[in-house]
């Protein structure tokens, strides 16, 4: 475990949608403290001291140490969940997870992509993250603050999964064994199929071209250009155009 | 330029409806490393989409991973010029996306963040509003 971070929590009484405005009005974020051995509690974190915390935890998984206003009590925790306003990015509310120094926790823990993989450097493919994050199970004191995937022998159409991930005493990777973590692309499908699917778009053009001077035999210079806007099988669109010229 | 456009539709039209309130879903990154946000609404057409996704694969010069979030599933339609009003609704035109604030429209993967910042710049730039970068939380960039 590295070295723990601290926050100050402050209980809070009020619960529900007006109550949790009130706290977000007074630039405090309205949270929940939850753990195996405890009841959950509704507390305020000022917001600014969040905010530096996060910046300081910089995307890891690290342990925090909650320091209570009221009492002298102090507890050991992680944050589960930041609910985020996804357009101003303020903070809505925050979940906390309490732990025991001496029991085993669950945790999302980020990896972290070391070296260039050979079939990017050579091969020309691309690489793709399949797993932002990894389960694990460990001890508080075993805590990676993240995972260090080395994927330099990656080739080309080849994928690293959480079964052949390095072993981290004191760690167990909770995902399913078969799922891909990182694996390294080739770009030359994707290639391909876009100017297939032009051609294919060009060919229908055509065809809708063709489909065009028949429905507007008899109309004015004016209204080809309509006809000719008509989408591919979208004869009706056409025939219209050249009502009007047929009444004249 | 090919148009994105639905394979099969249910019904060929459709009412316009209306475009209140942020995008609840679809608002955050769940692909790649980076992403352009919308932060105001309006219809994106199929021609949109195709020339933003041109100008970011130009670009990125085969490197890089793009996932498109949207798709023009609501059809548009128009009556042909100089036709009186009435005789039934025209025929469908194009294609839209409605596209509401929080939406993400596009992201990235494998590339740094100057190029995926500028790669989307320019992809804005072929856009109908106003959009923003976004980074994952915890990403190296």
């Amino acid at each position: 475990m590295t070295q723990a971070l601290s926050l100050t929590i402050t209980p809070r009484a009020q619960t529900g949608r007006s109550a949790s405005r009130r706290v977000r009005k007074v630039n405090q974020i309205p949270a929940i403290l939850y753990g195996k051995h405890t009841n959950p509690q509704t507390i305020a974190i000022d917001a600014p001291e969040f905010t530096r915390l996060l910046k300081s935890v910089a995307g890891r998984a690290l342990i925090i140490e909650l320091n209570r206003k009221d009492s002298a009590d102090k507890a050991l925790s992680f944050v589960q969940e930041i609910q985020r306003d996804p357009i101003t990015d303020k903070f809505l509310h925050v979940d906390l997870q309490e732990v025991k120094a001496n029991e085993k926790l669950e945790i999302n823990v980020p990896i972290s992509i070391v070296g260039e993989a050979y079939g990017i450097k050579t091969q020309g493919g691309v690489l793709e993250t399949s797993t932002h994050t990894l389960r694990v199970r460990c001890l508080p004191k075993d805590l990676p603050p993240l995972i260090e995937i080395d994927v330099t022998d990656l080739k080309i159409n080849e994928s690293l999964k959480v079964a052949g991930l390095k072993a981290i005493a004191g760690v167990e990777f909770r995902d399913a064994p078969g799922q891909p973590v990182v694996g390294v692309l080739s770009i030359a499908a994707e290639e391909v199929a876009t100017p297939a699917a032009g051609a294919a778009a060009g060919a229908a053009t055509a065809a809708a071209g063709a489909a065009a001077p028949a429905a507007g035999a008899a109309a004015k210079p004016g209204d080809a250009k309509a006809a000719a806007g008509a989408k591919p099988g979208d004869a009706k669109a056409a025939a219209p155009a050249a009502k009007p010229a047929a009444k004249k | 330029m090919a148009s994105l456009s639905p394979a099969r539709t249910k019904y060929r039209k459709s009412q316009k409806g209306s475009l209140k309130g942020n995008a609840k879903r679809g608002n955050t990154l769940a692909f790649g490393e980076f992403g352009l946000q919308s932060l105001s609404r309006g219809p994106m057409t199929g021609r949109q989409i195709e020339a933003a996704r041109v100008c970011i694969a130009r670009h990125l010069k085969r490197k890089g991973k793009l996932w498109i979030r949207v798709f023009p599933h609501k059809p548009v339609t128009k009556k042909p010029a100089e036709v009186r009003m009435g005789s039934g609704k025209g025929g469908v035109e194009y294609y839209v996306a409605q596209i509401k604030p929080g939406a993400v429209l596009f992201e990235l993967g494998g590339v740094p963040s100057t190029i995926a910042k500028e790669a989307f710049r320019l992809a804005d730039a072929k856009l109908p509003f106003k959009c923003r970068f976004i980074v994952r939380e915890g990403s190296a960039a």
